[in-house]
This record gives structure tokens, sequence and C-alpha cells, in this order.
């Protein structure tokens, strides 16, 4: 199942626009299908939407699952760089913890 | 009426101790208060941001803010007026001829429900312009400052920011200044460590994972993003002016506290001086997207 986000959102800036986000990956998800989220025209991404919308994946899952039931695309450096530096922080912390 | 005169040189430090020197405390500052140009001859972003905050907190707690001694228009008066600093504050521009240079953006307060339409509108294009960088290669520079602003309305209790950009293609760098009037960061950490200093408070909120959870969903990444980014990555450098406080982070990511405090002065709020490079910036024509794992 595809998510276009910038049918959802029209930036990703805060953590209600992560949220929104969230719910409708969490949906896919629930329905046992692989979710592809398209970030197309979305220039960057937050740390702050990133924290709602992509780390609470972790608590229900490792970072491993995450990556094979959660794929992306069209996703420019800033978007991409920051999925990758938050999930990978948040999985390594929890780990730890 | 209170008389400031402001200094030689526009910026943070000179504009504060000026505020001292005329008794002024932001917070009880009296009736009314005159801003005396006579001197000005140098205006740096931090000092125009900090002065623009301050006529609108001032403005916005009754006082009266004035201005005088502009007739001369200096090149620092006019430098000014082309941003547009006195439009917003006198409502007129000083000169007729005064207009937007390319090497600036317009001073601009803004909401943080607008920040994303203006980094995507505003800001973007126009250091893409200056720099000769796609935008599509500048998203950082977006979250560099979306995150700012998270961070002004989580921990400052104001939504509001004020913010000014400058480009010198001669040294091809990019200046940028961020200025609330809230809280600052060592009052905001100290509501959950009230142990610690304000400078080491200030240091504290740049490590990655440490949040004062002032928003329960915070995790601590928004100004280790920033350092990263900023320093380690482009070889710049960011200054935070903070409760009274300075630190330095350098072209390596080392934060570093100023020994001098600012003088108190009331301004308890945050000012971020942002100085990067765009030589460092790097883009690959072909690259639209690329593969986040």
């Amino acid at each position: 199942m595809v998510i276009i986000v910038k049918k959802l959102i029209s930036s990703c800036d805060t953590n209600e626009q992560g949220d929104v986000l969230y719910a409708e990956i969490r949906r896919v998800l629930d329905r046992g299908e692989g979710a592809t989220v398209d970030f197309s025209g979305i220039l960057y991404a937050t740390s702050s939407f990133v924290n709602s919308a992509l780390v609470p994946l972790l608590d229900a899952m490792t970072l491993d699952a995450v990556k094979s039931r959660v794929r992306f695309r069209g996703t420019l450096p800033a978007v991409a760089d920051m999925i990758r530096s938050r999930l990978t922080f948040e999985a390594s912390r929890s780990h730890a913890a | 009426m209170i008389t400031v005169s402001l200094p030689f040189g526009l910026k943070v430090r000179p504009v504060i101790d000026a505020l001292h020197l005329s008794g002024v405390n932001i917070q009880s500052p009296g009736p009314e208060i005159c801003f005396d140009f006579s001197q000005v001859s140098f205006a740096d972003p931090t000092g125009i941001v900090l002065l623009h905050n301050l006529t609108r907190y001032l403005s916005s707690r009754g006082v009266r803010v004035f201005y005088s001694q502009l007739a001369g228009l200096s090149s620092a008066l006019r430098f000014m007026d082309d941003i547009g600093f006195f439009e917003d504050h006198l409502g007129r521009r000083l000169h007729a001829g005064s207009r937007l240079r390319p090497t600036t953006l317009r001073l601009r307060e803004v909401h943080q429900s607008d920040v994303p339409t203006w980094i995507n509108t505003m800001f973007v294009p126009w250091v893409s312009v200056c720099s000769n960088h796609p935008e599509r290669s500048l998203g950082m520079l977006g979250v560099c400052v979306s995150e700012i602003f998270n961070n002004i309305r989580d921990h400052a209790g104001t939504d509001v920011g004020s913010i000014f950009g400058q480009w010198f293609p001669n040294i091809q760098r990019l200046r940028i200044a961020i200025s609330d009037m809230g809280a600052g960061i060592p009052a905001t950490v100290a509501a959950t460590r009230p142990d610690i200093a304000p400078e080491m408070a200030i240091l504290t909120a740049f490590q990655l994972g440490f949040s004062t959870q002032s928003q329960p969903r915070n995790r601590g990444a928004g100004l280790d993003y920033l350092v990263s980014k900023v320093c380690r990555e482009l070889g710049g450098t960011i200054t935070t002016y903070s409760g009274g406080r300075v630190v330095h982070a350098d072209e390596s990511g080392r934060l570093s506290p100023f020994s001098a405090l600012l003088t108190d002065v009331g301004y308890a709020g945050t000012l971020f001086d942002i100085v990067m490079p765009t030589g460092t910036l790097v883009h690959d024509p072909q690259d639209v997207e690329v593969d986040v794992w």
C-alpha cells in the first residue's frame, strides 16, 4: 500500500503532522500489509515530525522489522537523512535500555 | 521618557549594554522608550533581530517606543531600511528608494504556523539563488530553521520568532539570526534540572537525547542536528545567546561557553546566530532521491 505524504499533510515540520502519517502507516500495517511511504514533493522532515510519524513504530517492532515492512520513496537527502538518523538512534537507545 | 543611545555597532552585547547604561530593564521598562540611532554606523544581523524583537515585545506590553536621529540615513540605517525594519515599526520606509537587496532576506516576524510556508517559498528559494544550489539540495537548511522554531514553540512559551538572513558572496557565507523573547534555555532546563548552572543548561540542551520533556514526545534531537549539520558537516558556527549566557559552537562542533555574561537587563530570550559556508554544501545534479537505508 502506497501512502503519499503530500496528500495527507502539507509539510513535515511538526509532531501533529507526524501523528497524521503515523496513524496512516499504523492502519496499513494493522491490516497485515507493507507500507510504502512516498515523500515526493517534500523538501525536508524535522526531528519532531519523524519522532511522531515513525519512531513510535519501534514500540511494537524492531528496526529490522520496520525496514522490511515500511519502505520509503521520493526521499530527498534531508528527508532520508532525518529518517535514518532518528530511527537508528532511537532503536539503539531502546536496545541499550 | 528614557532614551537609549544605540551603539556604533548594532550587535547583541553592545545593544544590551546600551539598555543597561540607560537604566532600562525590559521587564519593567516604564511607559516610553526612545532608541537614538545617531551613533549607529554598522548593523549586524543579530543586533537587528534583537532590536526588532525588543521593539515588538515592548510595544506588546504597552510601552510606547520611539526612534530618533534617523534623518542622516547612514549606510547602516539605509541597510535596515532596505530589509524592512523601519517599515515594520514606523509603518513607512525612511527613503523612497529603499528596496530589498538580493543578498538579504526581508526581516520577518514568523509565527510557528507560517514557518513551513516561509521556509519553502521564501527562505530556501532565496538561498538557492544566492548559493547557486538547487532547492532540493537545501532541505537541511529548512530543517535547521524549522527545528529552531519547534524549539521556540515547545520551550520558550511563545510561538513567534524574528528571523533575518544575509548572504556574503565575497566569502560565500550565509548568516542567519533567529530570536525569540521567551523564557530562555537555562530557565526551561532548570524546571527539570534545578541543580544545573545556566551555561551548562545550554550545553546540555545541545546534547543528543537530552530533553526537558516540556512536550512529552520531545527526544532531544533538534539542537544536536543543528550542530551536526551546520558545524561538523558544513564547517559553520553557531552562537547561542540565552538567559544572559552565551555558548559558541565552533567549526568542529565543539561547544564552549563565553565567560563574559550579558548584562542583566531582563532579557532572557534566545538568539541563534548561525554562520555557514555554502561552498561545502554538496549535491549531485542527478540525485533527486536517495535511499533511506
